[in-house]
């Protein structure tokens, strides 16, 4: 394979970055990338080391703020913006991480996710009787994005009228977070959307604070851990962070799941008959094809790791997708099999910063992909449609999946 | 009371050992019951707040790694 081959951004790479995970793995499985200044972590041990390893450090943005953010030409706009993101518990080491993570907790137990179904079923529902009649339609752009931000949206106490608002601000916020930063233009663009978001937030959150409803913003406001609490600013960091980590992310789990069940008629067997549960199939999703590309880390001391020394400051890439196909823990990696059971992938990462979220991301998908197999006779792919995926380092995502059905 | 980590489940989020420090340790990343009397353990294990300590790790651990049952 030739360097070229080894950019995780060429078309190549972005529609499978198997083939240049598996190389990596196999012949350079800590690879020093030029390109991108970083290391690139590919099999199973080390990405599971290194996420279990307080010297890789999650605090990957203070750097960041320090050097391009605080001189006195720096933009404002852009100040304000990452300020909102300095708050957020995914960038943050204990004992800061410790504390964001605590007053969260109990509002994601799957347990309190739980009480969220039959909301989840009821949007799901609507959303799939606006498109069932038509036979043909993007479960990505119709069904898959809308219900995600519906739920994260309803969650946090956003009027039903407010949805789209939402919806548009999300967009903002993953430009800005995703890599896949186009023209200056639409950074700015970005910028100003996150910023509308973040005043949104804070209007929630003020009237959170007279008058508390059983919403998320309210829980926010109101946790309390002894005589600690997060502050107005925190609330609104944490509202904007559970919006991007959430929304896209489960998102392209439902629809990376849908393709690989379209994909695999023999799998998709297995779950309609009942033979596989949605539980198991949801872990295969997220190893054969998840959501979460790359995870970042930054190094706060040299380490050794593989026989390389990654050293202070430099930057990590651990790659969920290609440890969780390493032939060294997983039987037939490449294959689709809903009835593995062990299934030790890491798409929702390891350790303490493992995802918050994973509780509802397992409910939705839960509820979103079988009410589509039950509601869209003979579903199929179209195919006159070309399966496109976005091309971003952190996700591996579709930007469409165009299907047919009897209708 | 007692509680039990799978350990090959376990993913090390933490929520365990944060409810209860002094019944559940992360070691090399994972979570496992401090034995009672071990440094750091609570003595009593048979009383409400342990019962109720376990009933919550059991109820949000993000992969069901945790079971509890009597003595
Ligand atoms: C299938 C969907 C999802 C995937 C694949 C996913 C993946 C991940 C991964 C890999 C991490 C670890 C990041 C790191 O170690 O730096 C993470 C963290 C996180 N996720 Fe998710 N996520 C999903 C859905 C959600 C949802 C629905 C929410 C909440 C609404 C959420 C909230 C979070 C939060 C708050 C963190 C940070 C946790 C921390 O730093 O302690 N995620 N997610
Ligand atoms: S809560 Fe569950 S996954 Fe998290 S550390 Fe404890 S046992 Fe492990």
């Amino acid at each position: 394979m030739t360097a070229v081959e080894l950019d995780l951004f060429s078309p190549a790479a972005v529609a499978d970055p198997y083939a240049v995970f598996d190389h990596l793995r196999d012949t350079d499985p800590v690879h020093w990338s030029p390109r991108y200044r970083s290391w690139i972590v590919t099999r199973h041990a080390d990405v599971s080391a290194a996420l279990r390893d307080a010297r890789f450090s999650s605090d990957r943005i203070s750097p960041f703020v320090d050097a391009k953010l605080s001189g006195p030409d720096a933009d404002p706009a852009l100040r304000q913006t990452f300020a909102v993101l300095a708050d957020w518990m995914v960038f943050k080491d204990p004992p800061d991480h410790t504390r964001l993570r605590r007053l969260l907790r109990t509002a994601f137990t799957p347990r309190s996710v739980a009480a969220l179904e039959p909301r989840v079923r009821a949007l799901s529902d609507e959303l799939l009787d606006a498109v069932a009649g038509a036979g043909r339609a993007d479960l990505v752009g119709s069904y898959a994005y809308p219900l995600t931000a519906a739920v994260i949206a309803e969650m946090l106490g956003v009027p039903a009228a407010d949805r789209d608002l939402f919806k548009g601000w999300s967009d903002s916020i993953s430009a800005l977070v995703f890599a896949g930063l186009g023209t200056p233009e639409r950074y700015e663009r970005a910028a100003d959307g996150m910023l509308e978001l973040r005043d949104y937030l804070g209007d929630l959150a003020e009237r959170a604070t007279r008058d508390p409803g059983d919403d998320l913003v309210s829980a926010l406001v109101q946790a309390r851990d002894d005589d600690d609490s997060l502050s107005h600013d925190e609330v609104i960091s944490t509202g904007v962070l559970l919006l991007f980590a959430g929304h896209e992310t489960t998102t392209n789990l439902i629809g990376n799941g849908l393709l690989a069940l379209l994909q695999h008629p023999d799998q998709r067997a297995l779950l309609e008959s009942g033979e596989v549960g949605i539980g198991p199939a949801i872990e295969e999703f997220l190893r054969y094809d998840g959501p979460a590309k790359t995870v970042v880390r930054q190094m706060a001391v040299d380490v050794e790791l593989g026989g390389q020394v990654l050293r202070a400051g430099q930057r990590v890439f651990l790659c969920p997708p290609s440890a969780n196909r390493d032939p060294a823990v997983f039987a037939r990696p490449g294959e689709l099999d809903l009835t593995r059971r062990e299934n030790p992938h890491v798409g929702f990462g390891f350790g303490l910063h493992y995802c918050l979220g994973a509780p509802l991301a397992r409910l939705e998908a839960g509820v979103a992909i079988p009410a589509v197999l039950d509601r869209l006779p003979g579903l199929e792919l179209d195919p006159a449609a070309e399966l496109s995926w976005a091309p971003v380092l952190l996700s591996r995502g579709l930007t469409g999946l165009p299907v047919r059905w009897r209708s | 009371m007692t509680a039990r980590v799978d350990r090959s489940r376990c993913v090390g989020s933490g929520t365990c050992t944060q409810i209860a420090p002094d019944l559940f340790v992360l070691e090399d990343g994972t979570a496992r019951v401090l034995a009672p009397g071990e440094p750091g353990s609570r003595a009593v294990r048979d009383d409400d707040r342990t019962a109720a300590d376990v009933e919550e790790a059991v109820e949000s651990c993000p992969v069901q790694a945790i079971e509890g049952g009597p003595a």
